[in-house]
Formats: structure tokens, sequence, C-alpha cells
């Protein structure tokens, strides 16, 4: 049987993301709900997030971050071979959103699908767009991250949950390199905490055992760190930035203080965003971007985790 | 580890982590009447965990509210990870 032109290795081209413009600060959220500023800041550091206007879909969100993204990789939309949609909260399950994605970007009818992962679905579309790329299956891939809970999926009434998620979008194009610029992925799972997050049967809403999350990120995801950098041979030293999945801040930390590595700049976008689940890591990416925080050739190491319960890192090397 | 010495360690633990002496505490004192939170007390069940080898079951851990129940789990996991997976009393 015969095989396609494999490439070596692959890449990130180029990055881009989208923010609705409405911000819900906690004080917004403390006039109809008993919470407040100080409980939310202190247990999770988020002080505001961006809340998806009607007409702010998970795809129409998608395709303005890809859209940025092809802009940024100076890809045309037609080069994309396959658009990859990392997403858990799209309304319906039927048609998924990653070939609606593409028609609206103007993609030559690609392969596309959805793939949930939940909020470590954006670090598995990476490692499954390289495979693609040093296949041979495709040359370039649009990986976008997109969420909207506020809209379905977040029981306003539940302060335990609400006051954590934001709405957004990232996204990355991926294609062939000469140089490994994806490093190696470590990823897994671990069904016996399913329940932790999730939509309960005869329920709509997301609900978390927030707690039992935190423990088993604190304790399970956070020194993962280490190995994902031991698994490219990085060393701590040698990151210019370190960004994990944006959940909550103490968390953040942790997982900096595993990597210990002084020199690198440590995302926080979940500050100002909240949580948005897939869209959190190319979110907090674009941003150290464009505030110049990292530059071309950086190394960047990446590691997300949520739902599932389920987790992927990898390092990459920015373009 | 004796499971005296498990509680002293306990005592030190919080003192440490949450600036917060449990020494003649009643059992029932809530970690919420203490100003502990929930994350913290996750930091002070996994440096326990980590010192005594044993882990306090999931459920368990998602209902720790007061310094006695906490102190019951450091008890049971001083005596060995089999008895600290028994269901709470
Ligand atoms: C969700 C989280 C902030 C809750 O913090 P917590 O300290 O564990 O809170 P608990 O659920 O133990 O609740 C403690 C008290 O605060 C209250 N509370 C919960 N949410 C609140 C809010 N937004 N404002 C004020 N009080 C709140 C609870 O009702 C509870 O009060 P009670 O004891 O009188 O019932 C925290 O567990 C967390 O961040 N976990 C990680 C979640 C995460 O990252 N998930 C996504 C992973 S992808």
């Amino acid at each position: 049987m015969s095989v396609r032109v494999r490439s070596p290795h692959a890449r990130i081209l180029g990055l881009g993301d989208y923010r609705p413009s409405r911000v819900v600060t906690n004080d917004e959220l403390a006039e109809t709900i008993d919470t407040s500023d100080t409980w939310i800041r202190s247990r999770t550091g988020i002080g505001s997030r961006h809340v998806a206007a009607p007409d702010d879909t998970v795809v129409s969100m998608a395709v303005e971050a890809g859209r940025k993204a092809l802009a940024a990789s100076r890809l045309s939309a037609d080069s994309i071979d396959v658009v990859i949609l990392a997403t858990c909260s799209i309304p319906r399950a039927i048609p998924g959103g990653a070939s609606m994605v593409a028609e609206l970007l103007g993609c030559a009818s690609p392969a596309a699908f959805d793939l949930n992962s939940a909020c470590s679905g954006f670090c598995h579309g990476l490692e499954v767009a390289a495979s693609l790329v040093c296949r041979g299956s495709a040359r370039h891939v649009l990986v976008v991250g997109s969420e909207r809970f506020t809209a379905d999926w977040i029981d306003w009434e539940d302060r335990g949950v609400c006051v954590l998620f934001g709405d957004g979008a990232g996204a990355a194009t991926v294609g062939p390199s000469s140089e490994p610029d994806i490093g190696p992925v470590v990823w897994g799972s671990d069904g016996s905490g399913a329940r932790f997050i999730a939509v309960p049967d005869g329920d709509w809403a997301i609900r978390m055992d927030g707690r039992n999350v935190y423990r088993w990120a604190m304790t399970h995801v956070a020194p993962l760190a280490r190995h994902v950098c031991d698994e490219a041979g990085v060393r701590p030293a040698d990151l210019a930035a370190i960004v994990p999945h944006q959940a909550n801040l103490r968390i953040v930390e942790a997982v900096a203080r595993a990597v210990a590595s002084h020199g690198a700049v440590v995302a926080t976008d979940v500050v100002d965003t909240g949580n948005t689940s897939a869209a959190s890591v190319p979110l907090a990416l674009s941003r150290l971007v464009r505030e110049q925080q990292v530059s071309s050739g950086d190394l960047v190491l990446l590691l997300a985790f949520g739902a599932g319960l389920s987790w992927a890192g990898q390092v990459v090397r920015m373009p | 580890m004796s499971t005296n010495d498990a509680l002293i360690l306990l005592r030190s633990v919080v003192r440490e982590i949450a600036q917060v002496d449990i020494d003649g505490l009643a059992r029932t004192t809530t970690f919420t009447e203490l100003d502990i939170d929930s994350l913290t007390v996750v930091e002070i069940t996994t440096a326990m965990e980590e010192s005594l080898g044993a882990k306090i079951p999931a459920d368990v851990f998602a209902e720790l509210a007061t310094i006695g129940e906490l102190e019951e789990q450091v008890v049971r996991m001083a005596g060995g990870p089999e008895a600290a997976m028994s269901p709470s009393t």
C-alpha cells in the first residue's frame, strides 16, 4: 500500500483569539447571587469574565479566532485540510460544529470534526493535528477551542459553578516543520473522577465537586508539568512561558511551582477571562503573544486538564 | 507513625499552612469558623496524605467540615491505607 508524503515534524504556524465584548465583573454577579468579589478572588483569582452575546455562538467565535490564526500564519482558508473544533459546550450534538466553521471560513471541503475532551480539548487537538501532519494526512490543520457555557450550560443560581466560567475562542494553525516544534504529548484520563465535573442525568447544567477537582488538579496534574518538560527534553530554565489551563489561579500557580522555572512568564489570563475550558490555553497563549511576553522561537509549556477527568500537555515553539 | 505522632504532625501542618493553632479547639469547630477555606483544607490534607502514605476517600473528602472529622481521617490514615479507605462513621 502506498503512503503519503510525510513531514518529519509539525509546528504551530499562527494563533488567533476571540473574546466576546461583554465583560461581567464579580461585583455585577454579586448583585444577583449571594457571592462577593472577595470570595471569588480569594478562591479562584477570577475578577471578571467575558460573556457571549446572543449572536456569539460556539461556531461564530471559532470562526473569528480561526480567521485571525489564518491571517497570523499567512495561510489562505483553502490551504486548510482539516478543521478540529475542540468544544464541550456546543448546544447540539448533531451536526458537529467543525464543518460549519470550515464553511464560514471558506475552506475547501476539508475533513472537519469536533473533539470533546472538555478543558483539555485544545491540547488534545494539537497532538492530533501534529500527528496528521506527520503522517501526511494533512498539510495544514486548524485547531480551535471554542466555548459558550454561559448561555446553555450554566445555572446562574449555582454559585459554586457560575462564577467560574466565561466564553471565548482561541485557535492555532499547525503545519509541517523540519524541527520538532510541538513536543511529545503527555496525556491521559481517569474515569473514576467522571462525576466530579458533569451534567448529571436528568439535569441540564454543569455541576461540580469543586473540592475534589481542586484536590485532583493540585496532587495529580500539577506534578505532570515537570513530566511534560522531561518528555520534551527541555529544561525548565529554557521555557519562556508556562500556560496552564486557566481554571483557577491557585492551580495555575501550583503548576508553575511544579516546573520551578524562575525566568518563565506564567499566564494568568484567568483573572479577567475566567475558565473558558477548551478555549483557555489558546486564549492565554494568544494574549502572551499580543502583549509581547513571548516571541518567535520561544519555548512554551502548555498543560490542560478537566472533565473526564482528562489531561494533555506539551512544549511548543512559538511561531 | 503512631496515631499520636500523626495528630501532632497535623497540628504543625495546620499551623504552617493555615496559620491556625488547633490545639485545644472543640472537635466540632468548622474550617469556616477558623477562616480556613476548603482549598486550604486540600493543601493540609495533601501534606498529611503524603506524610502518612494513605488517602482520604473522595466522598469523605467532599464533606470534610470540622477539625474532628479531619483528625478522624488522620487517625485512620495513621492506622494504614486500608483503614483510611473504610467508610467514615
Ligand atoms: C469551586 C471552588 C471555588 C469552590 O470553593 P470551595 O472553597 O471548595 O467551596 P465549597 O464548595 O467547599 O463551599 C464552601 C462554602 O462557600 C459557599 N460558596 C460556594 N460558591 C460561592 C460563591 N461563589 N460565593 C460565595 N460563597 C460560595 C458554599 O455554599 C459553601 O458554603 P456552606 O459551607 O455554607 O455551604 C473551588 O472548589 C475550586 O475552584 N475548585 C476547582 C474547580 C475547577 O477548577 N474546576 C474546573 C476544572 S477544569
